[in-house]
């Protein structure tokens, strides 16, 4: 009898778990800071905002996003083959740990092959060098 | 700020007869002229020689993506749905360009209906901008203008339009402004609106364009 309820306890979970993140603190700021412009499943929209999913650049470098963050970006950028060029704004007042929560969000939801977790003092390195100089990422 | 609020509604009272009408800018339940439903016109209205006189577009002039000059003369016959943007704001207008586009492409075999999308940023969104933004949202200037101009004049179109826009160093990209999108009909006045920025209120909204692309 016990084991019946265990059973449908969990089986009454699992539908639940599709909305799981191991990132709630991700979720919620990319949900409220970049959803917007790249969308709810990070797919980006048209050729005015790239997708954050399955991103070539995001997987060969998930610390530059940091600084992508921080600074904003502007001029032209190529994403998985196409050239975007819109003005991203800098995006103020968050610190290395929702920032960090944002990468790891990105990474384990959107881009299954970016190893996670990111670690939070190779995201403080990045964000050290790219301060003074926006334009190093 | 209130009370103020109090004195104007007695003053109004007090004149009575002669204070002019108005249509809630936001209250657009439509209305039964000869027994068929039709949409209101929003706005200010007066009494001139016995004849009701109702808020009307005023005369404008932009340039838009393609550097064709867009007035008034540009919508002659048509319908048109307006908004307010800037092309690196981080906040509502991607979500508002989003619900735009679906219009665009709901009503892509109408060709009685056009876009206006102003930018308030008038610096930084130059025509190239523009034209870059078009480009990559995939829209063409036949049907959708993205226009700037004299920044003055754009957020006192705003006014006109009923949408709040202007200048706001707190806010995110500088500019405080809403989504609203406004329907404006071939007399020049305002018939319809919806929130950009809420997919429902404008589903609803392609009806009021049905509604007024059907009358007469």
């Amino acid at each position: 009898m016990k084991n019946r309820l265990i059973f449908y306890a969990l089986i009454t979970f699992s539908f639940f778990a599709c909305d799981y993140t191991s990132y709630p603190q991700g979720k919620a700021l990319y949900e409220g800071q970049c959803s917007g412009c790249h969308g709810l499943k990070a797919e980006g929209f048209r050729e005015l905002y790239p997708p954050l999913t399955n991103s070539e650049n995001f997987r060969k470098d998930p610390y530059n996003t940091a600084c992508l963050i921080v600074n904003g970006l502007e001029g032209p950028l190529e994403v998985n083959g196409i050239t975007y060029d819109q003005r991203m704004l800098a995006i103020e007042g968050l610190t290395d740990v929702q920032i960090t929560n944002i990468l790891n969000f990105v990474a384990d939801e959107f881009n299954p092959k970016v190893p996670t977790p990111l670690n939070i003092d190779l995201v403080n390195e990045r964000l050290e060098k790219c301060k003074n100089d926006p334009k190093v990422y | 700020m209130k009370d103020n609020w109090l004195f104007i509604i007695i003053i109004f009272f007090g004149i009575g007869c002669t204070a002019p009408d108005q249509q809630d800018p936001n209250d657009q339940t439509t209305i039964m002229v000869d027994g068929k439903k039709q949409l209101p016109i929003l706005g200010e209205r007066k009494i001139v020689d016995g004849k009701t006189v109702f808020h009307q577009i005023p005369d404008f002039s932009f340039i838009n993506q393609d550097s064709m000059v867009v007035n008034n003369a540009t919508f002659k016959d048509k319908i048109y749905v307006v908004d307010f943007f800037f092309t690196s704001c981080p906040t509502i207008c991607p979500k508002v360009k989003k619900q735009v586009l679906r219009l665009y492409d709901e009503f892509e075999k109408e060709p009685r209906l056009q876009f206006l999308s102003h930018s308030i940023d008038v610096k930084y969104d130059t025509q190239e901008k523009l034209n870059s933004y078009g480009k990559q949202l995939g829209i063409s200037s036949d049907r959708w203008h993205l226009v700037t101009g004299v920044e003055d004049e754009i957020f006192e179109m705003a006014d006109d339009y009923f949408i709040a826009a202007h200048h706001d160093s707190d806010a995110p990209g500088g500019f405080d402004h809403s989504g609203r999108l406004i329907l404006v009909d071939q007399n020049r006045h305002v018939r319809g609106f919806a929130e950009g920025t809420e997919p429902e209120s404008v589903t609803k909204f392609m009806g009021t364009i049905r509604m007024l692309l059907d009358e007469k």
